[in-house]
């Protein structure tokens, strides 16, 4: 016999791997590029903030060798007395010592003059009398450079003044800048082939590193101030390409799972549609099937009993002839009859029914729109399910969600036929004291008079090509249900299905 | 075979019930049936030369009514066959009739119309044997005639009188009157019209033929 089957073609329908491959492939791109203008802008950063740095530490150091010039002339201008050292070290500690020797008579004082810090060593030079005092030009002297021990030396109208600095004992002005760990900076004096650490470096030399060099405009201390640091792992700025990454992979994945849904709706919709084919399908194929099967015996059946009616006509008529064709007449329309239980067995099979479960109407009727939204769209049939409180009924889901599709589905294929701005489609839930009730209104053509009471009869089809079914199954599926469904005209004008379905008890509970 | 011109009617239907009863319905009007189980059966096995008619169902299991009526066709089959369906489109009966169906009847089937049906093929049938083994006979004979023989006789179709042939062939009557004698012992014709009627047409294809091949 024919065999009811759904065959649902559940081909693997995954993300084509080429298309995620470029998807993948661009978020990766964006990523890195991304990644690329992070790094730079933070080495850029670094690099601004270092240059800033850099600036100030040799403008600080140019000031004080600046200063030191003018100390120098300061001292060789003044006439020499004992005490005119005496504040220096307090405010130059660098400074060590000061001498200065006359190197003209008035006023002779040979007393050398004492720094209390320093070793003082005055000497009497001779000097030409009656110079000029001119402004001393000071002149670098040797010292330990390494150690960044150097001296200066003037020569003034009278006296000659040589500093010995010291600059490890240079207090770091307030304006230098702070040590801080994100850039530490190490700072060299270079003079000649020598070079003087003055802030040494601390950290290993194999990351990256940073310099600036630059001279000092003086004349006497013609240095060269070489500014480092060094960059590290630790500038990376992870915390941003981080976030970066989070946020290209966030979008991927947003924009795949948008791919991806949209592809799954795509597929629901065409199963959807392949399932009511293959319903059709399948209905034609056991339509035919049935006639088969049916018109086999009838057609044995007839001609047994028109052969006996042929033989009644002779006279005398042959006896054994009549009894053989009515034999097989009864032998016949039984077996005719065996297919038609068969067929009803086959159609109604009360074990494998789906267990009821409750369900809530006003859902299953927003499910039923849902699914026939392409065609609801495509129609431009503006539908809307009204329901003021929660209705629960005691169902089958599947044969609840078939009857609520053909009542739709119906509806629709009525709308049709009418203009669009007339089209109309209202799911409304409602109850009885025993029933939930789910009407589905429509605006379109409406069920004829002479129809309505034969509406439910089976292959009875206004449509052309419609096997007449739907609303026969949809009968049989809400009486199994326990409930009915019953059709009456909509006022104005369309078609009112009305389905109910007992309450669920469980309704009393909450 | 005792009665060779008794019809002979071969039923093809997988149903046994359907094969039972309507050999029943056939052979109450004197025809005899032969049920063949199956449509490969009834090609390998039935008789091609016996006269009747056939009747096929066109759903089968193995080979299908419609497969089996092209196969009779190819094989030059003439008896008579009517296609029995129980779902007959439009496009199903287009088919069958292309494929050499004489008829095309819906099951359940009214018994006066397969009667009929049958009845008709049948005489068809017989109806053609018979003109074929005419044909037979008459080109025998004709192939016995003399040229000169063969010239006389178009004559005497064209309607021309002896004297008037004799001319014509530039012979003498007698010798015409004696052709003309041999020509209606040959062709066993008994008047001029039974010659006329059985041969004319014989005479114009070999007219015809004669010309095409001298010209």
């Amino acid at each position: 016999m024919c065999r009811l089957s759904l065959r649902v073609h559940n081909a693997p329908m995954r993300l084509e791997d080429k298309l995620l491959r470029v998807w993948v492939g661009l978020a990766v791109l964006v990523a890195l590029a991304g990644s690329a203008w992070l790094l730079l802008s933070e080495w850029a950063r670094l690099r601004n903030q270092f240059d800033v740095q850099a600036r100030i530490v040799h403008r600080l150091i140019s000031q004080q060798m600046v200063q030191h010039e003018a100390v120098l002339s300061t001292l060789a201008l003044l006439p020499p007395a004992p005490d005119v050292a005496v504040p220096l070290t307090g405010v130059y500690p660098h400074i060590r010592s000061v001498q200065v020797v006359l190197t003209s008579a008035p006023p002779a004082t040979d007393a050398p003059l004492a720094i209390p810090s320093g070793q003082v060593a005055a000497a009497s030079e001779p000097t030409p009398a009656g110079t000029p005092p001119v402004l001393p030009a000071a002149r670098l002297g040797v010292g330990n450079w390494t150690a960044g021990q150097y001296s200066l030396q003037s020569q003034g109208a009278h006296t000659r003044v040589t500093l010995a600095i010291d600059l490890s004992q240079w207090p770091l002005p307030p304006e230098w800048p702070a040590a801080s760990p994100e850039l530490p900076l190490a700072v060299d004096l270079l003079h000649g082939p020598d070079t003087y650490p003055l802030q040494p470096q601390g950290r290993p030399d194999w990351d990256w590193q940073l310099e600036a060099t630059k001279a000092i405009a003086s004349s006497s201390q013609p240095f060269t101030v070489r500014t480092r640091t060094h960059l590290t792992w630790q500038h990376v700025p992870w915390w941003q390409l981080g976030v970066w990454w989070l946020a290209v992979g966030t979008l991927l994945w947003l924009s795949l799972t948008g791919v991806r849904q949209r592809h799954e709706r795509q597929r629901a919709q065409a199963l959807l549609k392949l399932d009511q084919v293959s319903r059709l399908g399948t209905l034609a194929e056991v339509g035919a099937g049935v006639a088969h099967e049916i018109n086999q015996p009838l057609t044995a059946v007839l001609a047994n009993a028109q052969a006996a009616r042929r033989a009644l006509k002779d006279s005398p008529p042959d006896i054994a002839l009549l009894r053989h064709a009515v034999d097989q007449t009864v032998q016949q329309a039984k077996r005719a009859a065996d297919v038609v239980t068969r067929l009803r067995r086959l159609l109604d099979k009360p074990g494998e029914r789906a267990p009821m479960r409750r369900l809530d109407l006003a859902a299953v009727a927003r499910h039923g729109l849902d699914l026939l939204a392409p065609s609801l769209n495509q129609l431009q049939v503006p539908a809307e399910v009204r329901s003021t409180s929660p209705v629960h009924v005691l169902a089958d889901p599947v044969a609840l969600e078939q009857i609520v599709h053909n009542l739709v589905q119906n509806a629709l294929q009525s709308l049709e036929q009418v203009p669009v701005t007339e089209r109309q489609l209202t799911l409304t839930v409602t109850t009885t004291p025993q029933h939930g009730v789910l009407t589905v209104t429509d605006t379109g053509t409406g069920i004829s008079p002479e129809l309505l009471p034969r509406l439910f009869e089976p292959f009875l089809s206004t449509r052309p090509g419609g096997l007449g079914l739907g609303l026969t199954l949809c009968e049989t599926l809400a009486n199994h249900m326990g409930g009915h469904l019953r059709a009456d005209h909509h006022a104005p004008r369309g078609a009112l299905f009305e389905l109910q379905l007992p309450l669920s008890q469980a309704r009393q509970r909450t | 075979m005792t009665e060779p011109l008794s019809p002979l009617i071969h039923l093809i239907d997988d149903d046994e019930g359907v094969r039972n009863a309507l050999s029943l319905l056939i052979g109450t009007v004197g025809l005899r049936v032969h049920t063949w189980p199956d449509a490969q059966c009834f090609i390998d096995g039935f008789d091609r030369q016996g006269i009747g008619a056939i009747v096929m169902d066109v759903r089968m299991p193995g080979l299908s009514g419609l497969a089996a009526l092209d196969m009779l066709l190819a094989q030059g089959v003439d008896q008579p066959v009517i296609v029995l369906t129980g779902h007959g489109t439009v496009d199903l009966c287009r088919r069958a009739f292309k494929a050499g169906a004489t008829e095309f009847l819906e099951k359940p089937v009214d018994d006066d119309q397969l009667l009929d049906a049958l009845q008709a093929a049948v005489r068809q049938h017989v109806q053609s044997r018979q003109r074929m083994a005419a044909d037979r006979t008459t080109r025998e004979r004709y192939a016995q005639l003399s040229a000169r023989e063969k010239e006389v006789l178009g004559l005497i179709v064209s309607g021309l009188t002896n004297k008037e042939m004799a001319r014509v062939l530039a012979l003498s009557p007698r010798t015409v009157e004696t052709h003309r004698a041999h020509l209606f012992a040959k062709l066993e014709a008994d008047s001029l019209a039974q010659l006329i009627k059985g041969y004319a047409a014989l005479v114009d294809a070999d007219d015809t033929h004669t010309t095409t091949g001298t010209g």
